[in-house]
């Protein structure tokens, strides 16, 4: 599972003779250890900064070059694959900033909670603990296309890991029909559900509560999004089986735990 | 058989077979889905108006306060994944623990049991240890596997011990109460991590030349610096999980309160070892983020194809057949530990938790399984994950320590090293499934 390939993972170049323990052999004498509280100090920075590129996702790219330019249809369709990117991309990084605002929600409704406890007073009401989940469900709902795009989903690479570009493309191509047929469906599914909501101005069964249509319409959206970037990607598969784009692919497998 | 229960195992049988080619998984439940909703609405055998009410399970997953943990105690194990301290714990315990034989391994594993505890990222974990500790136990002389197979082994403790992201998503699919579950798996995870322990100590007490001690001149600390470096190294990392699971036992806080004060403590403590800064705040919301969707992606997907295999009347005969195995729920926990250990081998704990759990709840419901009863299976199910990610050749803790470990650590020696630790799980399997209160003694 977890994605992409382990095999070609850190090929191992330079030995790590400085460790833990020899590090501490290097420190400066005792007095100035105790006199200097500052963290991984005496730890050896190579081997840190190793640590740090094999944990960073965006590291480890190998690229393909392109067999031959995109010309005609193909560059109008790859334009179009890139403007659909780069719009995913804005509500990934959204979503990403939210992350910050949830965890915000999460501690002023502690504070509320239990300084309202302390006191003796309701101080929390669910308009901040709707807000928490609210911010949750546009975290997951924004980020639902730029997934699909950086290839967060996970994939069981047993035989997947060993696959040329071409046929990774061939693999994603073939299936991703099938998903814009989901993608259409889960649109055609949901617009009743947010029809009514919207309609009837849905707003939270508890008192004080947020409304809910609006965080249904982001459904919507969140598919239709979705639905475009499904498109890109088929057109993204296309051009690389025409070996008519440059194709990065990470080699880092993406981490779950 | 019945054409809809045909068409229910082999919508199984092309998911599989999607998933072993490499579609992502979340799509491949939603294509067999769509694909298998259609054929069943062409020969009388699916009603497609069941699926109207997908939009509201949507929903309601994206409300859910289960998952709402998600973010908190993801972004708390980002957080303390990038501040330095697994480097520190591994530090000062390493030279705590180093003056014993098997001292060092020793070492390793407690620092792996309360990395899990504090963040709960397996891969930092068994990376971090594997370029901090595996190049010193090789220069001491320690067998390459036992060596290898402790750092596996405690890094991989991160999805057993709570909080943990795997315990979140399987207290989801069994529908039972996530603190009820962090309390059940918090003895079984110190059980293996004593199990460990005492393991790689009888090793060095009887084959000395295995596990040395660290040599004098080694440890540069001593006496009153070594008590202050230990002070400042271990002491906040305990009180942060101390604080955190505390909360989850005295029943004070809910799931996601405690994942929200852990990441703020996480925070602190990156603060107190400098290095809090703008990038690693930023790449932490990223991970975030990004498990959060993949999360409800898998979700979406998987309820879509849930429904149609409910529909299809391939999870009546599911729990017909896992109920009527014989021997009652002793039959069936059995049978499900051994096909979750067999799925283990090729598949990972997503999919295990996604694909098998939905089918399982059912089978236990009729078989009458109380609460506790759903807490201890869970539990065995998490234990028998951990196998999973440890299990040669395509244990995913084996892949990150390959990429790290220095070259004269052959592959085949971290392969050969997982399997005495293999059997140690096995062992708490055993004494977890045959012992059910120590999982349940503390729910």
């Amino acid at each position: 599972m977890l994605p992409q390939s382990h095999h070609e993972l850190g090929e191992h170049t330079c030995p790590l003779t400085i460790t833990i323990i020899c590090c501490v052999l290097r420190r400066p004498p005792v007095s100035e250890t105790v006199a200097d509280p500052s963290p991984p100090d005496g730890l050896d920075e190579e081997a840190i900064a190793k640590a740090e590129a094999l944990l960073d996702e965006d590291a480890n790219l190998v690229e393909t070059e392109a067999e031959k330019p995109a010309t005609g249809a193909w560059a109008v369709a790859s334009g179009f694959a890139k403007g659909i990117d780069s719009i995913s991309g804005f509500f990934g990084l959204l979503s990403q900033a939210l992350v910050f605002l949830v965890f915000v929600f999460g501690i002023v409704n502690v504070i509320l909670r239990y300084v309202g406890r302390g006191l003796g007073e309701q101080l929390s009401s669910n308009a901040w603990i709707e807000a928490q989940w609210y911010t949750f469900a546009l975290i997951a709902l924004f980020g639902l296309a730029v997934g699909i795009r950086d290839g967060v989903n996970p994939r069981v690479d047993f035989w997947y890991a060993d696959f040329s570009v071409k046929k990774k493309a061939a693999v994603d191509l073939v299936f991703h029909w099938g998903l814009l047929a989901f993608s259409f469906v889960a649109i055609r599914l949901s617009w009743p559900f947010v029809e009514r909501s919207f309609n009837s101005r849905e707003g939270s069964p508890d008192p004080n509560g947020l409304a809910r249509w609006p965080l249904k319409g982001v459904l919507l959206f969140a598919f239709g999004l979705f639905l475009a970037q499904v498109l890109a990607e088929i057109i993204k598969s296309m051009l690389t089986l025409a070996g008519r784009s440059r194709h990065v692919e990470r080699t880092t497998p993406y981490r779950v735990e | 058989m019945d054409l809809g229960v045909f068409f229910a195992l082999s919508m199984f049988v092309i998911f599989m077979a999607m998933i072993l080619i490499g579609y992502n998984v979340a799509f491949s439940f939603g294509v067999t889905g769509l694909a298998f909703s259609i054929l069943g609405d062409l020969t009388g055998t699916f009603e497609p108006a069941r699926l109207a009410l997908l939009p509201s399970n949507w929903f309601s997953a994206v409300s859910n306060q289960t998952l709402l943990a998600v973010p908190f105690f993801v972004l708390m194990g980002a957080l303390l994944e990038k501040s330095g301290l697994a480097e520190r714990l591994l530090k000062t315990v390493g030279m705590l623990m180093g003056p014993l034989r098997g001292g060092v391994a020793a070492a390793v594993i407690i620092v792996g049991t309360l990395l899990a505890a504090a963040t709960g990222v397996v891969a930092a974990t068994v990376i971090v240890m594997g370029i901090l500790s595996l190049p010193t136990m090789v220069r001491l002389g320690y067998d390459h596997k036992l060596a290898t197979g402790a750092i596996v082994a405690s890094g991989t403790l991160a999805q057993l011990v709570p909080p943990s992201l795997v315990l979140i998503l399987l207290a989801q699919q069994m529908n039972i109460s996530i603190l009820g579950l962090f309390r059940g798996a918090l003895l079984p995870g110190l059980l293996c991590a004593g199990l460990y322990v005492l393991y790689t100590l009888v090793v060095a007490f009887f084959k000395p030349e295995r596990a040395p001690a660290l040599p004098a001149e080694d440890r540069a600390l001593g006496g009153a610096a070594l008590f202050r470096e230990t002070m400042s190294a271990v002491v906040p990392p305990l009180l942060l999980i101390g604080a955190v699971l505390g909360s989850i036992f005295a029943g004070i806080a809910t799931p996601s309160e405690s994942g929200a004060v852990g990441a703020l403590g996480a925070m602190l403590l990156a603060l107190f070892n400098r290095s809090l800064n703008r990038g690693m705040l930023w790449a932490s919301a990223k991970s975030t983020a990004n498990i959060t969707i993949l999360v409800m992606t898998l979700l979406f997907a998987s309820s879509f194809f849930s429904v149609v295999f409910e529909g299809l009347g391939g999870q009546d005969q599911a729990t017909a057949w896992l109920s009527g195995i014989g021997g009652g729920k002793t039959g069936f926990v059995i049978v499900a530990m051994i096909a979750v250990f067999i799925l283990g081998i090729n598949l990972e704990f997503l999919e295990i938790t996604f694909i098998v759990v939905p089918i399982f709840v059912p089978a236990m419901l009729a078989l009458g399984f109380t609460e506790e009863e759903f807490i201890w299976f869970t539990v065995l199910m998490a234990i028998n994950l951990n196998m999973a990610f440890i299990s040669p050749p395509v244990g995913f803790s084996l892949f990150y320590l390959q990429s790290v470990a220095p070259p004269e650590v052959k592959t085949v020696d971290i392969h050969k090293g997982a399997i005495p630790f293999m059997f140690l799980q096995g062992l708490a399997l055993a004494l977890v499934a045959f012992i059910p209160g120590i999982a349940t003694w503390l729910v």
